[in-house]
């Protein structure tokens, strides 16, 4: 027994020893801060994206093409980004994928580098229409467009036979207990438009009074105990869908596609008040690691084929009308690829808040029931 | 007389039996369902497979945090028993003021919730400019798995027959003599012990990883994402698999400690 | 001094100062630094080190930073107390019968090792175990469904309160298994005995010798189980739906991520370790009070 018991603890010491010098041989080529060849060029490219942003359907052959290794950390809300981004900084990420919300947020606070339009490929091809000035200081322009897209309504067809008019199904008592909304100050804004409060100015929204805060509390709290869960990623809305826990949600095109991938049936619609929607731009970090890689990221990203790419991983509409040329026709109509003008017209994309603390304090109290 | 303890006899293990159902039955529903052909759990089970298991080995995002896991584990696990066993003897062979103290402060990390060493590690590196990543993982994990290895080895060395190291010193042997060669491997079955203990818990921990990680993930923490995420199978074949490892590690431990 | 002394004092600090330094450095600093930041306030960019009170004040009263946290707190606390009765309810005679019942030495230990081994096998996989049992696709409904207990599958299971509670106990059940399994073994048996030569039956010696006698782990587990189950914040937001998910530790939670107010979740965050620590003492009073008992 007790030469069982010896050699049982020399093979587990050996293996700890061995695991460990294992782990400081790999950690030191996957550290996050990555390494520059002599030979020049990145070799990696770290990125804080939504969801589906460095999908590997697009990722993997970046990397094949550029032997840059893409690594990805995935932020949930306009906030969450702001929370990572003051903690990581540009030690840890090279390109940002900010929404419309928090994209002037970031430039007014130079917490992004300039963009050299010389050095973005695609810049040219990029619609006009979606080169909004809220990325744009001093001259410079700081974002570059990626991908935009609606937050609409998403409702099981099979469980939901007619299509419905107006955010106020989620008062209906006939889907109590079987909706879901996004975990986020946005549901807010969809207040407003019920309101009518966008109508003739799509900011009203975004600067709503203390008046109209504390009313659309009001509102929400009485649906808060309807509400089954409150999605934070599109991944938890697609599981939602998928396990028939909801039938009615507000949520992103991705979540339609991930789902009816699995053979499910479910569809979407803009109501009548109208829906919010936000504008990705790609920015890189101040003091970024990886310049060079990031730009190149960027230029993948944006050309026609990475666009095609990135538009059938997520169902998000592109911002490069070349793309179409490689996007197949069931695709360019999903997402609206080709009715650009008619689409945008109905969304009212998102824009910085300026009492920010005061929205996201109103909408803790609603989910907490306080 | 008789017939009325087989009665409470018998009740009581039909209460037993129930309750330990209720504990395991869980346990065996992932397990199971590892096995499950369809992706979604119904009930009974359609068809099995070991497809999940495949997906699972072939996922790139989740073997790498398993790299960082078994990394952070190691390391921690080395430096938790330098600092328990030295902690530990210290503790035995002599008393100095705030001993007690100390006894109190190393059990609690053990005792506070996760998010409150976590938070509290992430303000204090914040402070002294230690960036989020593996090395702040670390040194969180090394911290609250002292608490897995002092106490074990203190209780160890108190059942120790103090004669030996009188009898060591009185022979000549200096200090550090008597240490490394009386009285560790005297205790080498509680270091072991822990050193399995805390390397299953560093393994499984996620709140106070949860602030301190950054960009990279964690086994625990990749697998959590997945759960909610609706990638679902396959976190049951990856936790059946951690389930019968750390089952090993616990039964070995066990078996170790017991051992005289 | 004489050289062996000093060598000797040498070695005291030699061996215990690197346990004695790394608990300081990063355990008795953090905290302390946690509790300076609770009283900083919370600027646009960086933290601000002007000392305020408004952190504590708002967690309990509310002001117009934003709204207070102490009714979530309670709430927090009410199911927190709910966790640890049941999985006292539930450990108690688990113990009892693993004690009591089972003969064979051999069999207590393998029940007692099955009732330890949920402990340190993956939080995870247990929470998320609830979750494909309790969902609406999951398999208790279909398991109902397929006994004909019903035909469409219950919504009620996943996503309450409920759902957090039981996946709660679960996780929870073992803390206090433990220390209640520990104390019972140590009751001598020949008190029992004694007992019943007096003619007591069998509850009444339970009344009166085993509950008193095992208190001491009754109260250890209890504390560990409701000190524990109140910071959790991971099961609430795997298996609660609105506000079962939003717990104590979540809105800590949130103070470090989207809400971006450390200083504020620094607060709560001293506030819940206060109420910890006061337990730890209260119970560790109760238990030095029966422990006396027993001698």
């Amino acid at each position: 027994m007790k030469k069982i018991r010896k050699r049982l603890i020399v093979a587990v010491t050996a293996f700890s020893l061995a695991i460990s010098m294992a782990g400081c041989g790999s950690s030191s080529q996957n550290s996050a801060s990555g390494s520059s060849s002599k030979s020049g060029g990145d070799k990696v490219v770290n990125l804080l994206t939504w969801e589906g942003y460095a999908d590997s359907s697009f990722a993997d052959k970046f990397e094949k093409k550029t032997g840059i290794k893409v690594n990805a950390t995935y932020f949930n809300t306009s906030d969450d980004l702001a929370a990572k981004l003051k903690a990581g900084g540009g030690d840890t990420y090279d390109v940002i994928s900010p929404s419309g919300d928090m994209a002037g947020y970031i430039v007014q606070n130079d917490m992004a580098e300039p963009l050299d339009l010389n050095k973005l490929e695609n810049w040219s091809d990029i619609s006009d229409s979606v080169k909004l000035s809220d990325v744009e200081k001093d001259g410079k322009t700081y974002g570059c467009p990626y991908l935009w897209g609606p937050d609409y309504l998403i409702y099981d067809a099979d469980v939901v036979k007619e299509e419905p008019t107006s955010w106020d199904i989620f008062w209906d008592p006939k889907y109590s207990g079987r909706i879901s909304l996004y975990d986020d100050i946005s549901n807010i804004y969809m207040i407003g438009q019920m309101e009518g409060l966008d109508k003739d100015d799509p900011s009203a929204i975004y600067n709503m009074s203390t008046d109209q805060l504390e009313d659309a509390k009001e509102k929400l709290s009485k649906i808060n105990g309807s509400v089954r869960k409150y999605w934070t990623t599109a991944g938890e809305l697609t599981d939602l869908f998928a396990n028939k826990e909801v039938d009615v949600a507000v949520g992103w095109p991705i979540t339609v596609k991930n789902v009816n991938d699995q053979g499910r049936n479910l569809k979407w619609t803009i109501p009548k008040e109208g829906c919010t929607g936000w504008m990705d731009r790609l920015m890189i970090v101040k003091g970024a690691k990886h310049v060079d890689a990031a730009y190149k990221w960027i230029n993948y990203v944006t050309s026609p084929e990475g666009q095609a790419l990135s538009s059938a991983a997520t169902y998000y509409t592109v911002v490069n009308p070349k793309a179409l040329d490689y996007m197949d026709d069931d695709l360019i109509a999903t997402t609206n690829a080709d009715s650009l003008d008619e689409f945008f017209s109905k969304i009212n994309f998102w824009q910085y808040v300026k009492n920010r603390d005061q929205y996201n304090d109103i909408w803790v109290s609603v989910k907490s029931g306080t | 007389m008789i017939k009325r303890k087989h009665l409470s006899t018998g009740v009581l293990t039909v209460i037993g039996i129930l309750i330990l159902l209720f504990m395991y039955i869980p346990i065996i529903v992932v397990v199971l369902y590892a096995f499950n052909a369809d992706s979604v759990n119904y009930f009974p089970m359609r068809g099995a497979s070991f497809k999940w298991f495949a997906k699972m080995a072939a996922d790139d995002d989740l073997i790498r945090s398993l790299e960082h896991s078994l990394v952070i584990a190691g390391i921690s696990t080395g430096v938790a028993c330098v600092l328990g066993v030295t902690g530990g003897y210290g503790m035995y062979r002599f008393d100095f003021p705030g001993k007690s103290f100390m006894n109190k402060l190393v059990m609690l990390p053990l005792i506070l919730p996760g998010i409150l060493t976590g938070v509290a590690l992430l303000t204090f590196y914040q402070a002294v400019g230690i960036h989020q990543g593996m090395m702040a993982v670390i040194l969180g994990h090394s911290t609250f798995l002292i608490a897995t290895v002092l106490p074990q080895v203190y209780s160890r060395l108190q059942q120790l027959d103090g004669n030996i190291i009188e009898a060591a010193e009185d022979l000549g042997a200096t200090s550090s003599q008597t240490f490394f060669h009386v009285v560790l491997p005297n205790i080498q079955t509680a270091i072991i012990s822990s050193a399995l203990l805390s390397f299953t818990l560093s393994m499984d921990e996620i709140p106070v990883t949860y602030f301190l990680n950054g960009i990279f993930s964690t086994l625990p923490i990749q697998i959590w994402g997945m759960t909610r995420n609706g990638i679902t199978p396959e976190v049951n074949a990856i936790s059946s698999l951690i389930f019968i490892i750390s089952l090993a590690a616990i039964l070995i431990s066990n078996m170790l400690s017991k051992e005289d | 001094m004489s050289t062996k002394r000093k060598m000797f004092h040498f070695l005291r600090y030699g061996i215990l100062a690197p346990s004695c330094i790394w608990l300081i450095v990063f355990l008795v600093i953090p905290y302390f630094n946690l509790f300076l930041y609770s009283f900083w306030k919370n600027g646009a960019f960086k933290v601000e080190k002007t000392f305020t009170l408004n952190n504590y004040i708002r967690f309990f009263a509310g002001d117009s930073s934003g709204s207070g946290h102490v009714m979530i707190l309670l709430q927090t606390l009410r199911t927190s107390l709910i966790v640890t009765v049941i999985a006292i309810i539930i450990s108690f005679p688990l113990a009892y019968f693993i004690i009591y019942a089972v003969k064979k030495a051999r069999s207590k230990k393998i029940l007692y090792m099955m009732t330890i081994i949920p402990l340190w096998v993956s939080y995870i996989m247990r929470a998320y175990a609830w979750k494909i049992i309790l969902g609406t696709n999951g398999i208790l409904n279909s398991f109902l469904i397929w006994l004909g207990v019903t035909s469409k599958p219950l919504d009620i299971f996943l996503y309450s309160d409920a759902s957090v509670i039981i996946a709660m106990v679960h996780i929870y059940t073992p803390y206090v298994m433990m220390p209640i399994y520990t104390s019972l073994e140590q009751i001598p048996h020949s008190l029992i005995e004694a007992s019943r030569d007096l003619g007591c039956g069998g509850a009444r010696t339970l009344g009166k010798i085993i509950i008193p006698l095992s208190l001491p782990g009754i109260v250890t587990g209890a504390t560990y189980a409701f000190a524990l189950s109140m910071g959790d914040f991971l099961a609430p937001s795997l298996l609660g739906g609105t506000t079962s998910s939003t717990k104590i530790a979540n809105i800590v939670q949130m103070q470090f991520g989207t809400s971006d107010n450390w200083p504020y979740g620094a607060a709560m965050g001293m506030i819940i370790l206060v109420f910890v620590i006061v337990l730890m003492e209260i119970t560790g009073k109760i238990e030095k009070h029966y422990a006396n008992l027993n001698g």
